[in-house]
């Protein structure tokens, strides 16, 4: 049995350490004569130490916010990164009443940029609500891709990337029907399904590696590459996923040609010694 | 030990226990574990509104970590002085540090101005100087005095303005071709200049002109950088002859120590201007300005490889190299303009490329002192924690201040105690 319960049978006791108890009238008041009056819980010193701790705790935190309010942490005067920038020059044109797509692309591109998806989410439906049509419309698909990709919802991003596509394949047959014979064509005409679409490729590329689906993102590769030859940075991606699909040899002849446009590059130099292609 | 039970509201047991030194304590298990749950409940509360504050706090974007920016510590970058798209900087070369680590960056296109930002990177106004000749047009050097004064080297006028704190504006005519950098001390100006380097009084007047054109030991090819120590020693860069020499005050030079491949030189003899093989421990490509850090060595920005590199000032050997090509934060894109920040232990850098000036750090280039320690701590989130901190030592303080009255009552106490038991003895 509990030692508390064996002193609560004894009334004797109880009554004698009550009386003690009255002389110490600061802290623990029981009067003998009287019901004893219950301590409350903050008689107990250690109640009392953990309710300052945990004031303490609090003042603290309040204490950090303030300061970080006071000294400017909180809220920098200025932007501090490039996505900041971004999101400051887009942010003050759309205040101004801007409803260029490309300005609104650049707000929901610089808002996924700062890790603002929620906000980027709610500007994109705002846009589609405000009615935009093509090629307005294209920047939003294009915009949302990207705020799948960052969301790493892989299966929304290649879902939303067709829908993209689809969008841009028709107002090309649209733009063709209107502008068929005449000896201005839109740049759509002219350079093909445009830099909307490379931009998809890339996105669909990187959404079908992350799910695993290597030859379906080599595939997405081959087709940028076409207009881009020359483009680097992509030419190792795809060594890269060529290496770790096995094809040794491809992956060999994309760092090779990257290398020739960022020669004594140390990154493609390291990948071409590992793969046994050179000294390193 | 004597025990008295007590019952609250809840039926549990609230205990008056009385301890060995006779003093009595009151012990209730409901109020502990209230209190527990509370404040269990209140750190994970306290911890999320902590991380979601720490989201705020850090910048938002392509951050570049020190490995991945080779060595370098990003602080912060300065993109223009406003929101809109003509208030953005555009191919920031030169900047300076003045003494109260506001950060000055001469603006070229558009309207020709020198632009003044905060050390946290916010807009503190501009000026573009006075009239014709004072009007800076193409600044390409900059740098700020012990007096507080601000020199602005103009290749194209060939001169030099002195801005005064007061806002006067002196002109110095340069007796010299092509002046492009910099260097101010307590008592001489040096102008480095195409074929050489200039030394100057504070008042302009020309002190010695040092070096003719060429690629002999004496002669320079473009001097992009020019640094002065606490001992009043200069530094030279020669860019083009890849090379950094130091001279003393009398122009008498110490040592000379080749850098990289000589570009003109190179050229020249039928080689490419430009040539990534060197045997020169340093490996550079194109050194340009230069700056004395907080612990003596030389910094000298390398614009064509991108980086830092450290020199070790009594010598020239060549210490270490910093930084990489990127656009993200902390990597640079033609890096153009060096100034150091002794206070902060920060460098300001024109990154050229990227529009931006950046605030950075590299490792070892503070003195050992506390303080620039503490600035630099201060000089980031970790102000957030500034007034816990004094909170903490107050509370420190009034604990410290009450255990002392305490240790004095009960020392009077015993006095007295002592006192009538002596007396009662006595009796």
């Amino acid at each position: 049995m509990p030692e508390s319960n064996q002193d609560h049978n004894d009334p004797n006791e109880v009554q004698l350490d009550r009386e003690d108890a009255v002389s110490d009238a600061s802290e623990d008041v029981v009067d003998a004569a009287s019901p004893p009056a219950r301590p409350g819980i903050f008689a107990d010193p250690v109640v009392r130490r953990l309710s300052w701790l945990g004031g303490l705790m609090l003042v603290a935190f309040l204490a950090a916010v303030a300061s970080a309010l006071l000294f400017g942490v909180l809220n920098p005067p200025a932007p501090r990164t490039a996505s900041e920038r971004d999101l400051k020059l887009a942010e003050t044109q759309i205040d101004a009443g801007s409803t260029e797509p490309e300005v609104w692309f650049s707000y929901i591109s610089a808002l996924i940029s700062t890790d603002q998806y929620s906000k980027a989410e709610r500007m994109i439906n705002k846009a589609r609500d405000a009615g935009y049509e093509d090629p307005a419309k294209q920047y939003l698909l294009v915009a949302q891709v990207r705020l799948d990709l960052a969301r790493e919802e892989y299966q929304a991003a290649l879902d939303d990337s067709d829908l993209a596509i689809q969008a841009l394949e028709a107002q090309l047959v649209i733009e063709e029907e209107q502008f068929a014979g005449t000896k201005t064509p839109t740049v759509m005409i002219a350079e093909g399904l445009g830099e909307n679409y490379e931009t998809l490729l890339l996105n669909r590329a990187e959404a079908f590696e992350n799910l695993g689906q290597s030859e379906d993102a080599i595939a997405a590769l081959d087709e940028y590459l076409l207009k881009n030859e020359r483009a680097a940075d992509i030419l190792v991606w795809r060594g890269d996923l060529k290496s770790a699909a096995g094809d040794t040899q491809g992956a060999i002849s994309d760092y090779e040609n990257a290398s020739q446009y960022m020669p004594g590059d140390e990154e493609i130099l390291k990948k071409l010694a590992e793969l046994g292609a050179t000294d390193g | 030990m004597a025990k008295a039970v007590l019952h609250d509201q809840s039926g549990s047991a609230a205990h008056l226990d009385t301890d060995e030194s006779g003093d009595r304590t009151v012990k209730s298990k409901r109020g502990r574990r209230l209190v527990t749950v509370i404040l269990i409940f209140l750190f994970l509360l306290l911890c999320a509104a902590s991380y979601f504050l720490l989201r705020l706090v850090v910048p938002a974007g392509d951050i570049a970590t020190s490995d991945e920016a080779g060595g370098i510590t990003w602080v912060r970058s300065i993109y223009g002085w406003g929101p809109g798209p003509d208030q953005q900087l555009s191919r920031p070369g030169a900047v300076a540090i003045a003494g109260d680590g506001t950060i000055l960056v001469p603006q070229i296109s558009g309207n020709a101005q020198v632009l003044r930002f905060n050390p946290d990177g916010s807009f503190d106004g501009s000026f573009d100087g006075g009239e014709d000749e004072g009007r800076i047009l193409y600044p390409t050097g900059i740098r700020v005095g012990p007096d507080g004064a601000i020199y602005v080297v103009q290749t194209t006028q060939g001169n030099l303005l002195k801005l005064s704190p007061d806002g006067n504006e002196t002109i110095f005519a340069l007796d010299v071709v092509e002046p492009s950098s910099v260097a101010v001390a307590a008592d001489r100006i040096v102008v480095g200049a195409k074929e050489g380097f200039a030394i100057l009084d504070l008042d302009g007047t020309p002190v010695n002109v040092i070096g003719t054109g060429g690629f002999a030991d004496d002669q320079f090819d473009t001097v992009s950088g020019v640094a002065i120590d606490d001992n009043g020693d200069i530094y030279i860069v020669d860019t083009y002859n890849n090379r950094i020499s130091k001279y003393d005050q009398d122009g008498q030079r110490i040592w000379i120590v080749t850098t990289g491949n000589p570009g003109n030189q190179s050229a020249n003899q039928g080689g490419g201007s430009v040539n990534v093989e060197t045997d020169a421990p340093a490996g550079m490509q194109t050194p340009g300005t230069a700056v004395i850090d907080g612990n003596g060595r030389l910094v000298v920005l390398d614009m064509l490889d991108f980086s830092l590199a450290v020199f070790d000032s009594e010598n020239g050997d060549f210490l270490e190299k910093y930084g990489t090509f990127g656009a993200e934060e902390g990597k640079f894109v033609y890096p153009s303009g060096i100034a150091y920040d002794a206070e902060r232990d920060w460098f300001a850098i024109g990154d050229l490329g990227n529009d931006r000036v950046q605030i950075v750090r590299i490792p070892g280039s503070s003195s050992s002192s506390l303080l620039p320690t503490a600035r630099r701590a201060l000089s980031g989130a970790l102000r957030a924690l500034l007034l816990p901190l004094i909170l903490l030592l107050l509370a420190l303080g009034y604990w410290i201040y009450r255990k002392v009255r305490e240790r004095r009552a009960n020392r009077l106490e015993m006095h007295e105690f002592s006192d009538e038991h002596t007396l009662e003895s006595a009796e």
